[in-house]
This record gives structure tokens, C-alpha cells and sequence, in this order.
């Protein structure tokens, strides 16, 4: 079995596409998403209407849910989004599940399986991405028995193993790099072999000032700064 | 155009073998070996054995170095160990590779920095089990004047692809044979392709007999080592 995995598109619609024809010289059997994909000033929409189309198998981030649901302290960029969406995306994002399960095998998330708003493999340590502990790792996979399971949500490319075995897999972020020292697209292939699960942590160039240009154009220059060179953190955002 | 990467197999002879066979699996146009041989407790000579019958442009690493320049009594335990192994031979094939190379003007090889074997690049040291990447000046100073569109390095067995704001890639593809805290046993190493004129970068981690090395760690007395080979948990002050 070989699958694609992508997370945290963010609206960005250059980088999502670059990553999908990456995927497609791959041979894959399916691809997986795994939430977070309009909170972005690029091109929501556009990255709607290509989620929808391709109808991937996905769970909503909590940047999904907040465009749906709103909240107290509302991020300006999710306001954004959602004065430009229209009812057919409203209700795809409506229909994403918080964890989804894929052949049987492959657990489906966004932050953590229970909260999707919680980093599975890392936390911030001033300011800056860290591993976090073996406890707090195995813990959240407690009562999930999938071989794979699959988290998204810090935009750290990562895989961690479990005592029993088990791989935790994050992709990275495919619109939005920060803290990672790259502009590229991250996404990952993971693949079954004799010996176990090969996972490949893919970083794909692409046409970074043309997404860059549309959050200039809508008055958010600090995420241009990301997509063109990958280094502010997530705070400066 | 496509290159594996490899680094620090630290004498890990069934990791390396893993490796060597997903890169066939893959299908390369060559490989590069960053250094770091055979320091470990597994199987250093096998290793070196299997790495002197191949011809792909290979550096040494600092504890490379520490085997070819240091008297037995000013090594660490490892090493000391490592040395007790090695034959003239050996050390003949070591003292013959470069500190850095490149490769037709493309590539740049180096195991820590551009200017010390000992200096990481794309991370700042660990303390205790976190390890953090420096911020961008740092890393970017470190590659003025180097003209090549792909840098590598190893040294920290992390794997990072960081690309500078003019474009130029500077890659760590982690360790073949030992994982310091990151959390997975498995042994990593790193693919780049040039397609349309652009580099771009993979990360791999591999799946492999890891219980096979343990017990051979285990056998010439390093426990802390074989746990560290079976969970990739384990901090490298414990380890040398």
C-alpha cells in the first residue's frame, strides 16, 4: 500500500496544486487530507473548489471549525475566508469529520485524535517547534489501534515510532511553511514494504512569489513573508 | 538527476544494508556518504568492509577523524572500542577520503559545517532531549561563498531541509545507524532530484532489523546504546 498525505493547505492554492501533480508521477493508491485547508489569504475558494472536486478522504482542522462555527478571539484571516466562501463550501467543511479511518489501517487527524487543536509530535519552547514528550506521544495514540496514524496541525514534517510499533506520521504543511526554514510544499508518502512502513517527508518548490502575491494583495504581508522564505513563527501571524 | 544521501552510520551495518536497499528499490544516478563510518558498538568492521568495496564519493566525519588522529587513551569508551577492531587496512581507506568534496560543481559535502566537523548547521545543539533550528542568519552565514545549489551536512542526526532565500538548498539527512531524540528507530537518509532545472528534497525513514544491531550493541557491552537503537529516544550524551 502506498499513500500521499497532505495537511494545513491554508488557502493556498499554488502549493496545493504542485504538491497534487507531485503526487501524481507517484502512483499511489489514495491520498489523504488532513484538515486546515482554507485558513489562508491566497485562494480559499480555489482550494475549496479543488477539495471538493477531488473529494479525498479528509478530517477538518480547527481552523475548519472555526470558519464554520466562529469564536471569541476570531483570527482576521478566517474572516477573511469566510466573507469569500459560498454555501457549497460552507458545506463541505460542515461535512469533514473530526478523525476518519482509511482501509482499515490509517487513522485520520488533525491536531491529536481526541482535540484538534492539540500538536500530537510537537510543542513550541520559545517560540521554537520541539518534540515533545514520549508520555504525552503515547498517550494520545492511546485506544487507537491503527498501524499508521496520521496528525497535522503544528506544520512540523515528522514521524515518530511507538513501543509497539505503531508510526505516528506528520506531513508538514503544504500553503504555509512556518518556522521551517523552507518556502517549499511539504507533503508525505508512506509506504508498505517487507520490512515495515518507508515514509518519505517530501519538500516541493513551486511558484511561491505568485501565492505571495495574493496575501500581498490582500493586506497580509507577513504571510507573504512565509510562503517566499519559510522562517516567521506561527505568533507572527 | 537523482542523489541519496547518506550520513552517520556509525558502524551499523544492518541499518546501512536497509538502506542500501531502498535506494536500489528507489533507482539513483549516485550516493554520497557525509562521514561518521563506524563509530558504534554494532558492527564497525563489517561496515567498513561493505563501505570500502563501494565507490561512491564518500567523507569522513569527526569521529572518523578522532580514530585516525588520537592515541587509544584519548578516545571515548565507543571509539576506544571501535579502535580496538580496526585493522591497518581500514584506516588506510579512512585516511584517504576528503574532510569535504563536491560533485561537479552541484553539489557541496561537508559532515558538520563548511569549516568544522564538529559544528552543526541546521540545529542548535540538543539540551537534554530538545533540539531547535537556528535562526535564519545564522544558518545562511555559514554558506557565504559557497557557490553550489545543494549543501549537505550531517554531524547532528537530524534531518532538516532548510532552501535560502536565493534558492539554494542546504539538506541533513539524519543518520543511517543511530537516532538521537527524535522519537523513531528507523534509519533516515535523504533523496534529492533535480527536475526542471530545480533541486528539490525527501526525507526518508526507513524501517529494519533494528533489534538485529541492539543485540549486537548489547553483546559488546554499550546497553545504552541497543536502547537507543530500539527506540530512538536516547540523547547522544549518553551514547559517547
Amino acid at each position: 500500500m502506498k499513500l500521499a498525505i497532505l495537511s494545513d493547505v491554508h488557502g493556498n492554492l499554488h502549493a496545493l496544486d504542485a504538491v497534487l501533480d507531485d503526487i501524481a508521477g507517484q502512483g499511489v493508491d489514495a491520498t489523504l487530507a488532513l484538515g486546515d485547508f482554507l485558513s489562508g489569504p491566497f485562494d480559499p475558494v480555489g482550494v475549496a473548489d479543488r477539495m471538493i472536486e477531488l473529494d479525498l478522504p479528509s478530517v477538518r482542522g480547527n481552523h475548519d471549525r472555526y470558519i464554520v462555527d466562529g469564536r471569541e478571539d476570531d483570527w482576521h484571516v478566517d474572516a477573511y475566508v469566510r466573507s469569500v466562501l459560498a454555501p457549497r463550501h460552507f458545506d463541505w467543511l460542515r461535512g469533514l469529520p473530526l478523525t476518519a479511518v482509511h482501509g482499515e489501517i490509517v487513522l485520520l487527524a488533525h491536531g491529536t485524535p481526541r482535540d484538534d487543536n492539540t500538536g500530537w509530535l510537537d510543542g513550541l519552547a520559545d517560540s521554537n517547534a520541539v518534540l515533545l514528550s514520549p508520555e504525552h506521544i503515547e498517550r494520545e495514540a492511546a485506544g487507537f489501534p491503527y498501524e499508521i496514524l496520521l496528525c497535522g496541525h503544528t506544520h512540523v514534517p515528522r514521524t515518530v515510532k511507538l513501543a509497539d510499533g505503531r508510526l505516528v506520521v506528520n506531513p508538514g504543511s503544504v500553503g504555509l511553511p512556518f518556522d521551517s526554514g523552507s518556502p517549499d510544499a511539504h507533503y508525505a508518502i508512506i509506504e508498505k514494504r517487507r520490512a515495515g512502513w518507508t515514509v518519505s517527508l517530501n519538500s516541493i518548490p513551486y511558484d511561491y512569489q505568485a501565492a505571495a502575491n495574493l496575501a500581498l494583495g490582500r493586506g497580509f504581508p507577513k504571510w507573504a513573508e512565509v510562503v517566499t522564505t519559510g522562517w516567521p513563527k506561527p505568533r507572527e501571524l | 538527476m537523482r542523489i541519496a544521501v547518506i550520513s552517520d552510520i556509525h558502524g551499523n551495518r544492518h541499518a546501512f544494508e536497509a538502506v542500501e536497499a531502498d535506494i536500489a528499490q528507489l533507482g539513483v544516478d549516485a550516493i554520497l556518504n557525509l562521514g561518521d563510518l563506524v563509530s558504534g558498538p554494532m558492527d564497525p568492521v563489517g561496515t567498513i568492509e561493505l563501505l570500502m568495496q563501494r565507490t561512491f564519493p564518500t567523507i569522513i566525519g569527526n569521529h572518523d577523524r578522532y580514530l585516525l588522529e588520537r592515541p587509544a587513551d584519548k578516545l571515548d569508551r565507543v571509539d576506544a572500542f571501535v579502535a580496538g577492531k580496526l585493522r591497518q587496512k581500514h584506516l588506510d581507506y579512512m585516511r584517504s577520503l576528503p574532510k569535504t568534496n563536491d560533485i561537479e560543481g552541484e553539489v557541496y559535502m561537508c559532515h558538520g559545517s563548511p569549516t568544522s566537523d564538529v559544528e552543526p548547521w541546521l540545529d542548535n545543539w540538543w539540551t537534554g532531549r530538545t533540539t531547535t533550528m537556528p535562526d535564519e542568519a545564522s544558518v545562511t552565514a555559514k554558506a557565504v561563498g559557497l557557490d553550489f545549489p545543494v549543501m549537505l551536512c550531517g554531524h547532528t542526526h537530524i534531518s532538516r531541509i532548510v532552501r535560502l532565500r536565493d534558492g539554494r538548498l542546504i539538506v541533513n539527512p539524519g543518520s543511517v545507524g543511530i537516532q538521537f531524540y527524535h522519537g523513531a528507530p528507523d534509519a533516515r537518509y535523504a533523496v534529492l532530484e533535480r527536475r526542471g532545472g530545480k533541486w528539490s528534497a525527501s526525507l526518508r525513514a526507513v524501517a529494519y532489523d533494528f533489534d538485529a544491531s541492539a543485540r549486537q550493541a548489547e553483546k559488546h557491552g554499550f546497553p545504552e546504546w541497543a536502547d537507543a537503537i530500539k527506540t530512538g529516544w536516547v540523547g547522544a550524551e549518553h551514547l559517547f
